[in-house]
């Protein structure tokens, strides 16, 4: 991957791949770590980069990043830890929907997995398998049950006004 | 894609999510994270020079990851200027565990420890996360800020939370395990996985087994080592509620592979699958030598096994040529114990006052700040739980000597009443006085002159 821009693809890519670290972690502080570190991953390693597709591998390093931070937050085995960095920054907020928040962060990380990675990126039952080794049934199944839930919470926000479409 | 109403409504409401993310601030992080890492190697060389000079003066291996090294290896990115030397060390399966410096500040403790693999066996390395544990408080962050590779030794920053029920001014601290898996690695996909591994069950085995009803845990016992999976062994299979039930016994204790199952099933030569029942499985991650359980709230033993059940909605009669395969992935660990006991010298919170924060449209009143050199402490009460979630939402800086600063990391509690109660904890040391401002993001900022 020698044309690999660093900030021309943090510039192209950084905000969306924030988002959906964001929406993954529920979390301002990890997101914003995982996106950096997401970021870092692909620098060093760009020599591994197959060609194909920025964007697609940009975010499947944010994708898999956010996961092992998701399983590294469970009591067993490890709590997560971050990179030392110096922590001057420039200043930004979130922005999001506090309804939307709230909706997002009662799903169980592996469900927003899955519905994000469907709904956002379209993938199939198959490959939501995959990625979470489940079984394209388990996938499936599940996907369903996390959707419902989901769009139940935002209509429930919706009629409480806290969320407008 | 076609989208269902639901999928169109949540697909719709994730529009909405504008991040406020600016490139410029994320390539800044990311610069500063290659700088660091690049750092590292840089600092190794300068330190591998320091340490050689202080065995010869000293006879004895203490200035490497002592506290003063450790000042001078991270410069002002640290505590170790208000923070009190401790030098003791403790080793267990060719790791040591040394504590080189705590400091107590009100209900913060502030620790740096290093671990290293004296054994040079590579457990230790520039990506590995420690689990490290203190009697009677909770573990908010625990960053690597320093890795040796020559030497095998990381140094890690502890922020450690009392809990009320700390008592005395003694502090156990106990390393727990080291993964040192590669993170990066992790973070490419590429961690280590077991794809469909099989394992063979005795039909007659597993209905000659125990036998619990539907719900239940059989007694958990030794099976058989499992070809291709490290530290892993089956355990008692038999039947629960007349269904075929199998364990997976993990080990965790010392060299291990800690195992991530995912996916359990049995095959036969038709391709007929059966699943794990997903409602059925059952854990049992802390057992001791004797594989009983361990008593959590008080532990007099260590626990030195984990345990899953999978059930299949098979019969043992109806278990005759089938497979069970096994899908996931491990962790790289070595589990033991080192234990620390230290005193702790405490330094007084330096500045408190109260404040109003406006966020959001919300008012949230007499929010209490507890100032100390690395951190502050943040105790009040919302009415409305969104002014909770947005204040949680924002990006937090202090402002010190006419910088604008990132704090390092934050954690925040509440509970159903409404109160709430947050730590933001800083990248260095930042003496209160020194302190002009306090920043929400955009949305509203402390004057602390003024308050």
């Amino acid at each position: 991957m020698s044309g690999f821009n660093l900030e021309k693809a943090v510039e192209l890519y950084g905000r969306e791949l924030f988002a959906r670290a964001w929406a993954l972690l529920c979390d301002w502080h990890e997101a914003e770590d995982a996106v950096q570190d997401a970021f870092v991953s692909a620098y060093t390693h760009r020599g591994s980069f197959d060609g194909r597709s920025e964007r697609a591998w940009l975010h499947r390093i944010t994708y898999n990043n956010c996961m092992d931070r998701l399983r590294r937050r469970k009591d067993l085995p490890l709590e997560e830890l971050g990179e030392a960095e110096t922590g001057v920054c420039d200043r930004y907020d979130t922005g999001y929907s506090p309804a939307v928040i709230r909706a997002l962060a009662g799903l169980k990380p592996v469900d927003r997995a899955l519905v994000l990675g469907r709904v956002q990126d379209g993938l199939s039952y198959a490959e939501l398998a995959e990625r979470l080794g489940l079984s394209e049934d388990a996938a499936r199944k599940r996907y369903e049950r996390a959707k419902k839930r989901l769009a139940e919470s935002l209509r429930e926000a919706q009629k409480e006004g806290g969320y407008e479409l | 894609m076609n989208f269902d109403n639901d999928e169109l409504l949540i697909s719709r409401a994730l529009e909405t999510l504008e991040s406020g993310a600016e490139g410029a601030a994320i390539l800044d992080g990311v610069n500063k994270k290659l700088a660091a890492r690049r750092g590292k190697l840089r600092r190794r060389t300068a330190a591998i020079a320091i340490a050689a000079a202080a065995l010869l003066v000293t006879g004895c291996a203490a200035a490497l990851g002592g506290l003063d090294w450790l000042g001078g290896v991270l410069g002002d990115l640290g505590f170790t200027d208000v923070m009190e030397p401790v030098e003791q060390s403790v080793s267990d399966f060719g790791i040591e565990f040394s504590l080189v410096g705590a400091q107590r500040f009100d209900d913060t403790v502030l620790a740096y420890v290093t671990v290293q693999d004296v054994d040079g066996r590579g457990r230790v390395n520039g990506n590995c996360y420690i689990k490290v544990k203190g009697s009677g408080c909770y573990t908010r962050s625990v960053d690597q800020v320093y890795f040796d590779e020559e030497g095998q030794l990381a140094a890690y920053e502890l922020n450690l939370e009392l809990s009320p029920e700390f008592e005395g001014d003694t502090l156990e601290l106990a390393l727990e395990s080291i993964d040192y898996t590669d993170g990066y690695s992790a973070a490419l996909g590429e961690l280590p996985v077991i794809r469909d591994l099989p394992i063979e069950l005795d039909p007659e085995a597993v209905a000659s087994g125990p036998d619990v009803a539907a719900g239940g845990m059989l007694p958990v016992t030794k099976g058989r080592e499992i070809e291709g999976m490290d530290s892993a062994m089956l355990g008692s299979v038999g039947t629960v509620g007349g269904n075929t039930a199998v364990q997976l016994l993990f080990s965790a204790h010392g060299d291990l592979n800690w195992y991530t199952i995912r996916y359990v099933y049995l095959e036969n030569e038709e391709g007929e699958v059966v699943e794990a029942d997903e409602e059925s499985l059952k854990y049992s991650y802390f057992l001791d030598g004797n594989l009983q359980p361990v008593d959590l709230i008080s532990p007099e033993v260590d626990y030195m096994y984990g345990c899953q059940q999978f059930v299949f909605e098979l019969s043992p009669e109806e278990l005759e040529g089938y497979t069970m395969y096994v899908r996931g992935s491990y962790n790289k660990f070595v589990a033991g114990d080192w234990n620390i006991s230290v005193k702790l010298d405490d330094t007084a919170i330096q500045k408190s006052f109260t404040s109003d924060i406006a966020v959001g449209g919300y008012l949230i009143e007499d929010v209490k700040f507890e100032l100390s050199p690395v951190g502050f402490r943040m105790t009040g009460r919302v009415d409305e739980p969104e002014a909770l979630e947005l204040l949680r939402s924002y990006r937090v800086y202090i402002v010190t000597d006419g910088h604008t600063y990132g704090v390092r990391d934050s954690s925040m509690s509440w509970e159903t009443d409404g109160s709430f109660d947050g730590y933001y904890a800083y990248w260095r040391t930042a003496p209160p006085e020194s302190i002009s401002a306090i920043e929400f993001g955009r949305a509203f900022t402390i004057e602390l002159n003024e308050s």
